[in-house]
């Protein structure tokens, strides 16, 4: 028989306690998986949908409880532009709409001479033109809405025609619907107004540029967020309670899946005080018992811990693909696995220390009285 | 090392519960020599299994002290590894793990001195086949009779090839032919294995059979007689 044989044995002993635990232990690695994705997830796609149209930096509105909620008008344009360092001003609206039956999708709204639409990776099809009503679908949302250049989808309740699909690589705008500004603004009734304007710089890496064109602009009035691409995220209010919550309830589930762990080994100390003992009196050190209880538990934490992780995993592709369309990328899923694995252990290994320390401290003569 | 230090030397010990209102064991010294054969008897409660239990260290005297092998065990963590390397111990009820068969139950007792698994098992097996039970190895505690029980108990108790050997009480609750079995086996292995041996018994046939026999009365010594040439095999 091997140490691993040994504990296997002990923890099949109470089949269903063990795989009760084992379960705890896979709900909350899975559910921290799903939260502490997600968070993740919203906060840096964001960036990298910017990113990927080569942005600089992001003028918003100040102090948003939510993104989509930033009104400025299209005209201050023309105030960016006089910016000494600003290489090109794109205004962009922006809006959280119903799509399909059941779906939801960013939509955004260029303007014709947006530089987006040259630089847009198009699959197939043609861009739209201005009051045709027309859409351009990601790819990842063309899926989901089972819908190619040719169908009409319905966009906020508005059927759009679908005259391409982009090629996009960041899972927001893989996922995103795209416009002419002037036919999303008339969807939303908000003409002349637009969400944000992305900004580039002449000297991109030059940080006092930067900043000097950050200074600048927030200059020009009061109310405005000049943030890079990175602190877009930081900047939504939403998003930061989203993620804070996120994150509480993530800690709460791997609590209590420790003290989960915690009272099953406890139960099953107590239930082997006598056979702990006979084990001291064979020889034992305090040490190998100490071993073979935290063993047990990481027995069980670590496969609960994968349990967790595939949980995860599904979940975290499921909700993306409802909430943003994109599903996770292969890199993402491995580091969430990897995080899943080591969260369990830390649960398994907190879980299991205070019992195996009990058993350890365990006089032989004393427990083997016990019964 | 083996000189001539007895394997034991208990010195004035003393052990008593529940703040000295139970006395255990009082005020006993004594020797146990190589290879000797001692028997521990006496009447129900006079402290037999508690002067076991701290000639294993598996207790600790709130009074004298306890030598082995000419020493004094400073820690329980040295008795511990005495229990693991020198002593073997047959336990009164048998103490086997109930969930492990005869095999495990002996291979558990040297988990962490002995690797690799199968070398546990190959011991495993060698010491079932010295008592008698090689077609056990796989049974359950449960599946075994009484008698086969204690035997595993004390093919347990060898596996670690111990130079001194403690059992309580080793053919209580036996019937009278597995009862003498046992004690056949156990006082064979003094001239065998070169094992000393410490028994605790009532049982009037095994404590003929002891060269030496240790009266207890009330945690005392009340008597401690040797006889030559009392083993009969
Ligand atoms: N852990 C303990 N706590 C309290 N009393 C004990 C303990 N161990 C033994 N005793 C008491 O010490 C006395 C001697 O017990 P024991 O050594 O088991 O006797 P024997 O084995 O000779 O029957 C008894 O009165 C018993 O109740
Ligand atoms: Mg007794």
């Amino acid at each position: 028989m091997t140490w691993l044989g040994f504990m296997l044995r002990n923890l099949l002993r109470r089949p269903g306690r063990s795989l009760f635990t084992l379960i705890g232990v896979a709900l909350a690695v899975g559910s921290f998986l799903v939260l502490a994705g997600l968070s993740r997830g919203l906060s840096t796609v964001a960036g990298a949908s910017l990113d990927e149209r080569s942005a600089h930096l992001v003028v918003m509105q100040r102090g948003l409880v939510e993104f989509f909620s930033s009104r400025l008008p299209e005209s201050f344009e023309a105030e960016l532009r006089a910016v000494p360092g600003v290489a090109r001003v794109a205004p962009e609206l922006g809006a959280f709409l119903p799509a399909g039956e059941d779906h939801h999708a960013l939509v955004g709204g260029w303007r014709t001479d947006s530089p987006f639409w040259r630089e847009m990776p198009l699959l197939r099809g043609r861009l739209p033109a201005p009051g045709e009503g027309a859409v351009v679908l990601g790819e990842s949302l063309a899926e989901a809405l089972q819908a190619d250049v040719g169908s009409t989808v319905k966009i906020g309740f508005a059927p759009l025609r679908v005259v391409a699909i982009s090629g996009f690589n960041s899972m927001l705008n893989r996922g995103m619907a795209l416009m002419m500004l002037e036919d999303l603004q008339a969807l939303l009734a908000r003409p002349g107004e637009v969400t944000l304007f992305q900004i580039r710089l002449t000297r991109p890496g030059d940080a006092a540029q930067t900043e000097a064109v950050r200074k600048a602009i927030a200059a020009l009035r009061p109310g405005i967020a000049v943030v890079t691409t990175d602190e877009v995220a930081r900047e939504n209010r939403t998003l930061r309670i989203v993620s804070g919550v996120s994150r509480a309830i993530a800690l709460i589930a791997l609590a209590i899946a420790a003290l989960s762990v915690l009272n099953t080994l406890a139960m099953a100390v107590e239930e082997r005080v006598r056979e702990i003992g006979i084990l001291a009196a064979l020889g034992w050190t305090r040490r190998q018992i100490l071993a073979l209880i935290l063993g047990e538990g990481l027995i069980l934490a670590a496969t609960g811990g994968l349990g967790g992780a595939l949980l995860g995993g599904f979940g975290l592709s499921a909700l993306s693909r409802v909430i943003v369309p994109g599903g996770l990328e292969a890199s993402t899923a491995l580091v969430l696995g990897a995080l899943g694995l080591a969260v369990a252990v830390a649960i398994g290994a907190a879980g299991a220390f205070y019992p195996a320390f009990r058993a350890a401290r365990l006089r032989p003569a004393a427990a083997l009285r016990h019964d | 090392m083996a000189g001539t230090a007895p394997i034991l030397a208990l010195d004035g010990v003393s052990r008593s519960f529940d703040d000295g209102r139970i006395v255990g064991v009082d005020n006993v010294t004594l020797d146990i020599g190589r290879s000797e054969v001692a028997a521990v008897y006496g009447p129900s409660g006079s402290g037999k299994s508690t002067l076991l239990n701290l000639m294993a260290g598996l207790d600790v005297p709130t009074r004298g002290t306890v030598a082995y092998d000419g020493r004094i065990v400073p820690s329980a963590a040295g008795w511990t590894r005495l229990r693991g390397e020198r002593i073997g111990i047959v336990f009164q009820d048998f103490n086997l793990l109930p969930t492990l068969t005869a095999s495990e139950n002996i291979e558990v007792a040297i988990f962490g001195r002995v690797s690799p698994a199968a070398e546990r098992r190959r011991r495993a097996a060698a010491r079932l086949a010295e008592v008698g039970l090689a077609h056990c190895a796989a049974r359950l505690p449960r599946e075994l009779s009484g008698g086969e029980r204690r035997r595993v108990g004390i093919a347990r108790a060898l596996v670690n090839d111990p130079e001194l050997l403690l059992a309580d009480e080793p053919t209580a609750n036996l019937d009278s032919a597995s009862g003498a079995a046992v004690a056949n086996l156990l006082l064979r292995l003094p001239e065998t294995r070169r094992v000393s041996l410490v028994v605790v018994t009532h049982d009037a046939s095994l404590l003929a059979r002891c060269a030496r026999r240790i009266r207890l009365i009330d945690g005392r010594v009340a008597e401690d007689m040797r006889t030559e040439g009392a083993i009969a095999a």
